[in-house]
């Protein structure tokens, strides 16, 4: 995390802290001053005997979720305290029903805090407390029978109310897991789709390389087949240039054997698309539904074959979009040139729109999607550039490449 | 005996070049050229070349669709044999060559000894070309192995001289090398080889060899006798 990740996480749980504090802090008053009172008026507490302990009860209920252990002990202290200080006792409860309403509340509160085992030692310690004071009690005078039967009742809710709170916090925390797996996973999934797209861009790069590197060899092994009169020195530089390429061939093919892991199969049985095959591209678009016109200035003399490649995937990716989110719509190709930049634009409108509607998403392509990411980083690779976005009542893509001057004519 | 080829590559440049290497062999003659699949049909049509040196990627019709229409063409009568020219020497789609028929491939940039002696060989018929290459090639993207009734009827139609060529065949061996394995000459090896292709219903070697693994005759990993 970054370290302006750590300051606001801090933040966040002061501030969280600061609110929730506040409302444990009136909670807690409350529950305690419950308890002092009950104890003392009802139960014949003697105040200054109430007021620690019926605190100490409170205060182990807003305590357990924190520390758990500390939390018990005080609890039990407390209620061993207040059960010995009690001088009137009832018929129906061992300790008084405050008592018991917190012994439940504190079990309750470890299951929802998910310290189970914590909850469970509490509930049995609990018991095994009150059963005592029917125990001690018994061997002064009568202890009622009902009190037994109240320590099983009360014994049964608490341990009900604290699995309920158990079981529901597992189940959060599971939910939360499960969120984060998901999140985890659609992460390294885009980046899996990134990094196959750039390895899909790479392979035709190093194709288009490969194919003229083949020529270079055709050329300089036929030169002697093709030209006559060559004399030996002229022939053994040819042959060295040819055993040149067929290395450089040879380099290359291993390349691509890296990249080549999810080639497409009709990639590879035709060849590299250029300016010339654009308008296939647009019959297809056509066929599909949208209207397309079109404006494909020639450009001569012909860009390099990567330029060419470029260009086509572009027009291809943001025709398909087109396609893909918008099917009735016009799309408006462009292709003109200077002395130095081609440049190619590609203006999508949904039908319904006219020039001074505003762009709707829908015939947008996935801004950060691999579509777009792909596009500029073909333009990019051949030392151009691609932007997009809202444009005269729809949207536009828009490829530039630099004319190279030192082509040939 | 000359070799009369036909060379099918869209680029003019690359084209006039195999043309001129392959012409000034004195075994081989220029039978024609053709810019894709769909004129490379025509001429084999007109002109019957005994080899077509073929490019996979072209547009129009691509090298392996071509060769699959010219083997099914029933006008096409004198068979001719196809060697492949591809960029990559192993990959699902130079299989796809093979299964449709040719009968070899050959790397774009394949010296032009290379590109002689490949034709001459499969002209001969007595060897595979680049055999271990292309024995890999269809170990690993052959079929599961799943025997038909033809193949079954077949293969038990042969003699077990003949079922011992085949495996040989199918091995990679060359004719001289079966010969040598089997104590028997060279030509009763040529007429073993024969009758074995005839029998299954195979046009070559190589075919021999994709039936061979796809019948299960031979299995993966087993043969170590190249």
């Amino acid at each position: 995390m970054s370290g302006t990740g750590a300051t606001s996480l801090a933040h966040t749980v002061l501030a969280m802290n600061r609110r929730t504090r506040s409302v444990f802090g009136v909670a807690l008053l409350a529950l305690a001053a419950s308890t002092v009172s009950l104890h003392a008026a009802v139960d014949g507490l003697a105040i200054w005997l109430a007021l620690p302990l019926g605190a100490a009860q409170a205060a182990s209920v807003f305590l357990a979720g924190a520390r758990p252990r500390t939390a018990i002990a005080v609890h039990h202290l407390a209620l061993a305290g207040i059960a010995l200080g009690t001088t009137a006792t009832t018929y129906l409860w061992p300790v008084s029903v405050v008592s018991m309403i917190v012994l439940a509340a504190l079990v309750t509160v470890l299951g929802a805090a998910g310290r189970t085992t914590a909850a469970a030692a509490a509930w049995a310690s609990g018991t095994i407390l009150l059963l005592g004071v029917v125990a001690t009690t018994s061997l002064t005078g009568e202890a009622p029978p009902s009190w037994v039967s109240s320590i099983v009742v009360a014994g049964a809710v608490s341990a009900a109310a604290g699995g309920c709170a158990a079981v529901l916090r597992r189940l959060r925390d599971v939910r939360s897991e499960v969120e984060a797996a998901r999140s985890d996973s659609a992460a390294s999934r885009s980046e899996l789709t990134g990094a196959q797209e750039r390895a899909r861009i790479a392979r035709e790069m190093h194709d288009v390389v490969a194919h003229s590197m083949s020529l270079v060899h055709m050329r300089a092994s036929s030169a002697q087949y093709r030209i006559d009169g060559l004399g030996d020195e002229v022939r053994a530089e040819l042959d060295g240039i040819a055993e040149q390429a067929r290395t450089a061939l040879r380099e290359m093919r291993t390349v691509l054997a890296v990249l080549h892991e999810d080639a497409d199969a009709d990639a590879v049985t035709a060849p590299q698309p250029g300016l010339a095959e654009l308008p296939r591209l647009l019959a297809d678009a056509r066929r599909a539904g949208i209207a397309v016109e079109a404006d494909l200035a020639p450009v001569s003399p012909a860009p390099s074959a990567m330029v060419q490649l470029a260009l086509y995937r572009v027009t291809q990716e943001s025709l398909s979009n087109v396609v893909r989110h918008a099917g009735d719509s016009t799309a408006t190709i462009r292709l003109s040139c200077d002395d130095t930049t081609i440049v190619l634009r590609i203006h999508s409108t949904a039908p319904d729109e006219g020039s001074t509607a505003p762009t709707t998403s829908s015939s947008a392509p996935d801004v950060g999607g691999r579509g777009i990411r792909g596009m500029i980083d073909r333009m990019t690779a051949v030392g151009g550039s691609l932007d997009h976005g809202p444009d005269a009542g729809g949207y536009a893509v828009v490829a530039t490449a630099p004319r190279d001057r030192t082509a040939p004519p | 005996m000359t070799i009369r080829v036909l060379v099918v590559d869209d680029q003019a440049m690359f084209r006039a070049g195999l043309v001129a290497i392959l012409g000034a062999q004195p075994a081989i003659v220029i039978a024609g050229e053709a810019e894709n699949g769909r004129v490379a049909l025509d001429r084999a049509r007109s002109l019957r070349p005994d080899v077509i040196v073929m490019d996979v990627r072209m547009p129009e019709l691509d090298g392996i669709a071509a060769t699959q229409a010219l083997l099914d063409d029933p006008s096409i009568t004198h068979r001719p044999q196809i060697i492949m020219l591809t960029t990559f020497d192993i990959d699902d789609y130079v299989f796809a060559a093979l299964r449709a028929g040719a009968s070899g491939f050959l790397l774009k940039d394949a010296a032009p000894t290379e590109l002689t002696a490949a034709i001459r060989t499969i002209h001969e018929g007595d060897s595979l070309l680049s055999p271990r290459l292309t024995r890999r090639l269809i170990v690993e993207f052959a079929a599961a192995p799943r025997r038909t009734m033809a193949d079954s009827t077949a293969i038990a139609s042969l003699t077990d001289r003949e079922r011992d060529v085949f495996v040989l065949v199918a091995a990679g061996l060359s004719n001289s090398e079966i010969g040598r394995r089997l104590f028997i000459a060279e030509q009763t090896t040529k007429t073993h080889v024969s009758r074995v292709l005839a029998k299954l219903g195979v046009r070559d070697r190589v075919q021999a060899v994709i039936l061979a693994y796809e019948s299960g005759v031979l299995v993966p990993g087993e043969n170590a006798t190249t």
